[in-house]
């Protein structure tokens, strides 16, 4: 279970973005990838998300090219719909998704008073919190998290942070993408500042 | 199938909402046939030689209305991406979407339409007539609209463009839908009709067929 980048760039609006990356990430590993604001952290997610085309270079995830199944995207768009409650949410995305309804999920994540209550009474940390909840619903192996702790209370943080760990020993791979550490062990540093990759 | 089901009643169910585009088309459909007897005037004469052309017109109006929404909305808060993680491809996810669009815009409409024939001097042993017309005629309206959608998915203005991009393409819908009405008030053939109706059904089920792959092609082009 290997998610494999070959010198893949990235061109928008005619501006080179990403230039000739390369990286492995294997079962079991986090990567981070860090960077300042407009460094191409989101692009590079996206581009693994296949939701922007690479203008140069490769991505496989297991040595294919169509690897939809086997991600969960965790994005700056939330895709919360105001009128659904969270358990309405998480039941139709886990089923979406193909995996199964957790009961106890909403509780997990801290929402099991609010399961009820219209998504448009939560705040932004709240329907983080109600990703999160879709993300351990998901039964993906790969997690692609786009600055996961943005909205994110600092016990809210660490939950994520051990969920995090929890993928990982349980043989899952993580890429995120954060302009803080806030992880303790990552496996694979990616800098698109200075174009490091360190292992 | 499973997940075609699942995204329809989550389609439905927002859309079928308090809050739902629904009750816009419904009040909007009913103002435009509402208001054109206080400014013409009461003369049935009138009012019968325009209301084929005046329900389609306006049918094609309120469609406008919700089209807007229907890839742009997901597109934005970031339910698209979602989406296409998920098991259906871009061409199911549109087909599941101007279904929803149909039923929930153009159905609840046949409930008023025999009320507001009425007000614009349609005779009643025309109503089955008028609402098989609109049954058969109207999905051809959310599945070419859902074009216009698509094609305007990653723009911020783009209420003004849809109307501009698909308008061309009702015409068909247009003429054949109004044309099947007229030929059965002023001609009284129901031969006519029927062949208007065919043609309706054509038009219907090539959209059908044609239209999602087309959406498929037009949001995997502007998706970024």
């Amino acid at each position: 279970m290997t998610l494999r980048v070959s010198s893949v760039s990235c061109y928008r609006s005619g501006y080179k973005i990403i230039d000739n990356l390369s990286f492995e990430l294997k079962a079991g590993q986090i990567a981070l990838i860090s960077g300042s604001n407009g460094s191409g952290k989101t692009s590079l997610l996206r581009m693994v998300a296949g939701f922007i085309p690479l203008s140069f270079g490769s991505i496989s995830f297991n040595s294919k090219k169509e690897y939809k199944d086997n991600f969960f995207m965790l994005g700056h768009n939330l895709g919360i719909k105001d009128d659904i409650s969270p358990e309405e949410d998480v039941k139709f995305w886990s089923r979406y998704l193909g995996a199964g309804y957790n009961d106890g999920v909403l509780e997990r994540v801290g929402l099991g008073k609010l399961k009820k209550t219209p998504c448009k009474y939560l705040s932004q940390g709240q329907k983080q919190r109600l990703v999160i909840a879709r993300l351990l619903s998901s039964n993906k192996s790969l997690w692609l998290l786009d600055e996961p702790t943005s909205s994110l209370d600092s016990d809210a943080s660490i939950f994520l942070k051990e969920i995090i760990s929890e993928h990982k020993n349980s043989g899952g791979s993580i890429l995120v993408s954060s302009h803080i550490n806030f992880l303790d062990t990552v496996d694979i540093k990616i800098n698109l500042d200075n174009k490091n990759v360190l292992s | 199938m499973f997940y075609l089901k699942l995204l329809l009643l989550k389609e439905l169910k927002s859309s079928l909402s308090l809050k739902g585009s629904y009750i816009l088309s419904l009040a909007f459909f009913s103002i435009t046939i509402i208001i054109l007897p206080i400014g013409i005037g009461p003369d049935k004469n009138i009012l019968s030689l325009i209301s084929p052309g005046l329900i389609w017109v306006s049918l094609i109006l309120t469609s406008l209305l919700s089209l807007n929404s229907l890839f742009h909305e997901d597109y934005i808060d970031g339910t698209l991406d979602l989406y296409k993680t998920g098991p259906l491809s871009f061409s199911e996810i549109a087909f599941v979407k101007s279904l929803a669009h149909w039923i929930s815009n153009f159905l609840p409409l046949l409930f008023i339409t025999p009320i507001l024939s009425l007000l614009i001097a349609l005779p009643n042993n025309l109503l089955i007539y008028i609402t098989l017309s609109i049954i058969i005629g109207t999905p051809s309206l959310s599945f070419i609209g859902s074009l216009g959608s698509a094609l305007t998915l990653s723009l911020r203005h783009h209420n003004l463009l849809i109307p501009l991009i698909i308008f061309p393409l009702f015409i068909p819908t247009l003429i054949f839908g109004s044309g099947s009405i007229s030929s059965l008030i002023f001609s009284g053939f129901e031969e006519i009709f029927i062949r208007q109706i065919y043609i309706l059904t054509g038009i219907s089920g090539i959209s059908l067929v044609i239209c999602p792959f087309m959406c498929s092609y037009i949001l995997n082009s502007n998706y970024d």
